[in-house]
């Protein structure tokens, strides 16, 4: 159980993906058949911890021995409620502890809130944290690709096949054995995608697609059904049950990619990897696409390539967000999937929106992921929320700001009267019903503080509508 | 009757013997429990240390200072105080300061590990009757891993940088920890080298008679040098410098009681951390307070009041001696 969290730690430690598979490739390489399986288990299988938050810092505090104010207050202090567990449960008690597989079945299984502990009390305080982290309801956090990939290395089997079984395993309780009943059917996809870079000025020869908002996907029919995977080998859910009709049509053995809209319902189709088991991804992309206009039916959407020269291409950009898209993916008609030069996003000019900071979310110690507001009527409405593009000194005054005039706290959030304006440029916006500006700004970053203009001064959520050419 | 150590604007003054412990500003005369810069400082007409610790004192103050070593537990008079030093474990030649007048004994612990460290003379407890104990980890949160498996890791690190083609670059206080760290690693992984800052202390190090592996100033290094499977001891504050470009491909890790909290690692800007303190963590904190046998402890640098209310609690007389002694904390933790 300590190597396993020694993982964790390494995982989130490492400075890059290929860090983060190493972490998880020692530990498998290291781990018996039921421990890794057991690993792969807790790591990706929905499981609902049968104790309360409350229970377990209760339970914690009776053991730790401490009085209450003491307990409270060293707490407070941890990062998180899993780490001040993790320390506060007191040195390791010397006990042996189990083999992952076994705690795992203890903590998972039948045993008492108080045997839990007993054995979470024989770790080291350090690799308690996984463990009172999913007790409590958390995320480890671990990404799906990562896992995949080490698992493939140490297993010798294809990263493709693991990520499917893994992928299956969230649904269902996978066993160690799958990675192997797996390996079989790798054909059909996910596929690597095709490189996506920032448009660098060269766009001679080129055709175009619009950057249509929301998640890049492969949706892949294979013989059991249809399965959409995000670029980091995540499943992505199909919520509206025309397109997953019109998907479910599609024939097997088929790799479509796509773009699916934010809430799951809407789906648009520029490219297909594959035809009822046929490689298509060495032919030119004019030809892939006639292909793939053939096998597509509504509500999939399946527009025209954009062709036009360069000055028209600059016009259709500028016109973009008008239609919705923020922007135009530049590529070549006569090239082959995935070939180089690479796909060219070409974004359409970011749209310069003076709001007013209504919140700051408290992020490592300070006070630093602020919440800008429009007016709608007299009432500043939430619509942007980023840090990026304000350099420290800015984070630090925001943060001493909202400490010195908090109107509200809820959680890690203060609230401030609306007095301070930004200047934010909003690059894409994706329609949103879960929002109360009705989008949500995926991204956008902070261009600077106006300390010339009033809150007065700041945007309408209509003129920003407008000016992000949607309907009002 | 008035208490036989006190704070004044130059920091904690003995009247009776008429000298100071730590004092942060010039004084006449300064007994100085370790050459920490928190603890250190310069200007003083007089100081008194530990032998072991007057050569990195001088290096620290200059080679002017006047410094009158004396060896533990000799006793001086001092006006009829009777003043003597023992080791505190913290860095070499680091000493709490025994004193004793007219039947009452005080002990200062300056900064005080007990774990085990074989570069240091190890912590003896003082028995007294007022005990002025450091507190910086003084919180329940604060429980050191065994060194041994932290030093486990760092080889494990090294190893696996050296096998990617990185250079291995581990911080920790020049002063104190980086011998500590070099005492502690595998030197048959790969080459030592030390930053300067490192080198000049760890000469110190080795003229007090510590023994520790061989390692060489990185200013002496050959242009061509393989950095790839080399370990690189360095003060915390050269990453982002033009120093570690010559490195070109290199893993960053940090060596703190610090980093025993995942906040603390995250915020740190190098790419590891490990938990390797040269000051006492909770339980030790608690052990050292019962060993001293005080019945009056003053917490000072660190968590105090936390400490001073526990102890309260405990049935002992206790509360926070308030110093600036934090305010230019040098990452020594
Ligand atoms: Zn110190
Ligand atoms: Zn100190």
């Amino acid at each position: 159980m300590n190597r396993f969290a020694e993982a964790v730690e390494a995982y989130e430690a490492a400075p890059d993906d290929a860090r983060r598979v190493v972490a998880w490739r020692a530990y498998f390489e290291g781990a018996s058949d039921a421990d890794a399986a057991a690993a792969v288990r807790w790591l990706v299988a929905p499981w609902r911890s049968r104790f309360t938050r409350g229970a377990l810092v209760d339970e914690v505090r009776d053991r730790a021995g401490l009085p209450d104010w003491l307990f409270s207050e060293a707490l407070r202090g941890a990062d998180d409620t899993a780490e001040g567990l993790s320390r506060l449960l007191g040195t390791a008690s010397g006990e042996r502890a189990p083999d992952l597989a076994d705690g795992l079945a203890i903590l998972q299984g039948g045993s008492s809130l108080g045997g839990a502990l007993h054995l979470l009390a024989a770790l080291d305080p350090s690799a308690r944290w996984p463990y009172f982290k999913r007790l409590l309801g958390g995320r480890l956090g671990i990404g799906i690709d990562h896992l995949a990939e080490a698992i493939a290395e140490v297993r010798s089997v294809s990263r493709v096949s693991v990520a499917r079984w893994l992928m299956a395993g969230s649904r269902s309780a996978p066993g160690w054995s799958g990675v192997f009943e797996g390996a079989t059917d790798a054909a059909f996809g996910p596929l690597p995608f095709a490189r996506i870079v920032p448009y660098s000025g060269d766009g001679g020869g080129q055709v175009a697609d619009y950057l249509w908002p929301g998640r890049r996907i492969q949706a892949v029919r294979d013989a059991e059904g249809t399965f959409c995977w995000s670029e980091d080998f995540h499943q992505v859910a199909v919520t509206s049950s025309a397109l997953m009709s019109a998907l479910l049509l599609l024939p097997p053995g088929t790799v479509l990619e796509g773009v699916l809209s934010p809430d799951g319902r809407d789906m648009v189709v520029v490219d297909a990897l594959f035809e009822a088991g046929e490689d298509l991804r060495a032919f030119p992309l004019s030809l892939r696409r006639a292909r793939l206009r053939g096998l597509v039916r509504e509500p999939l959407r399946c527009p025209d390539l954009i062709e036009e020269a360069p000055g028209g291409l600059e016009a259709r950009r500028a016109h973009a967000r008008g239609l919705g898209a923020c922007g135009l993916i530049l590529k070549r008609a006569d090239a082959a999937y995935g070939a180089r030069p690479a796909w060219q996003t070409w974004r359409s000019e970011p749209v310069t929106v003076c709001a007013v900071l209504l919140y700051a979310q408290r992020g490592a110690g300070r006070y630093e992921l602020p919440t800008f507001g429009v007016w709608s009527g007299d009432q500043p409405t939430p619509f942007a929320k980023t840090a990026q593009g304000l350099p420290e000194s800015e984070r630090d005054l925001i943060d001493r700001y909202v400490r010195n005039n908090a109107v509200e706290r809820s959680g890690p959030v203060l609230a401030v009267l609306p007095e301070w304006v930004y200047e934010i440029a909003v690059e894409e916006v994706w329609p949103s019903t879960r929002h109360r500006c009705g989008l949500k700004v995926a991204k956008a970053h902070v261009v600077r503080r106006r300390p010339d203009l009033n809150p007065g001064d700041a945007d309408t959520l209509a003129t920003v509508r407008r000016r992000l050419g949607l309907p009002e | 009757m008035a208490d036989l150590l006190r704070l004044t604007p130059d920091g904690l003054y003995c009247e009776a013997g008429d000298f100071h412990i730590d004092p942060w500003r010039a004084v006449e005369r300064a007994i100085v429990t370790h050459a920490h810069g928190d603890h250190a400082r310069r200007g003083s007409r007089r100081y008194l240390c530990s032998r072991e610790g007057a050569g990195v004192l001088r290096l620290r103050l200059g080679p002017a200072t006047n410094v009158t070593p004396v060896e533990y537990g000799e006793a001086r008079t001092l006006r009829g105080v009777r003043v003597s030093l023992h080791p505190a474990g913290h860095i070499l030649g680091s000493a709490q300061v025994r004193v004793e007048y007219g039947g009452e004994v005080w002990v200062v612990t300056g900064d005080y590990k007990t774990a085990p460290d074989p570069t240091v003379r190890s912590f003896e407890p003082v028995r007294c009757h007022t005990l002025v104990t450091e507190c910086t980890f003084g919180s329940p949160l604060y429980r050191w891993p065994d060194a041994g498996a932290e030093f486990a890791k760092i080889n494990a690190w090294w190893r696996a940088n050296r096998s990617a083609g990185r250079a291995s670059i581990l911080m920790g206080y020049s002063l104190g920890k980086a011998q500590r760290l070099l005492g502690g690693v595998d030197p048959g992984i790969g080459p030592v080298f030390l930053h300067d800052a490192v080198a000049t202390m760890t000469d110190a190090y080795r003229e007090a008679g510590v023994v520790l592996p061989l390692a060489t100033p990185v200013a002496n290094a050959p242009l061509d040098t393989d950095w790839t499977r080399a370990l690189v001891i360095a003060p915390p504050g050269v990453e982002g410098t033009s120093w570690m470009r010559r490195f070109r491909s290199f893993s960053t890790a940090f060596a703190s009681g610090w980093m025993a909290l995942r906040g603390a690692r995250r915020r740190l800007e190098a790419d590891m951390g490990f938990v390797i303190s040269d000051h006492v963590d909770w339980p030790a904190l608690l052990g050292a307070v019962r060993e001293s046998g005080a019945e009056r402890v003053r917490p000072t640098h660190g968590f105090t009041k936390l400490v001073a209310r526990y102890l309260r609690e405990q049935g002992l007389d206790a509360a926070p001696l308030e110093t600036p002694f934090g305010s230019e904390e040098e990452g020594t933790g």
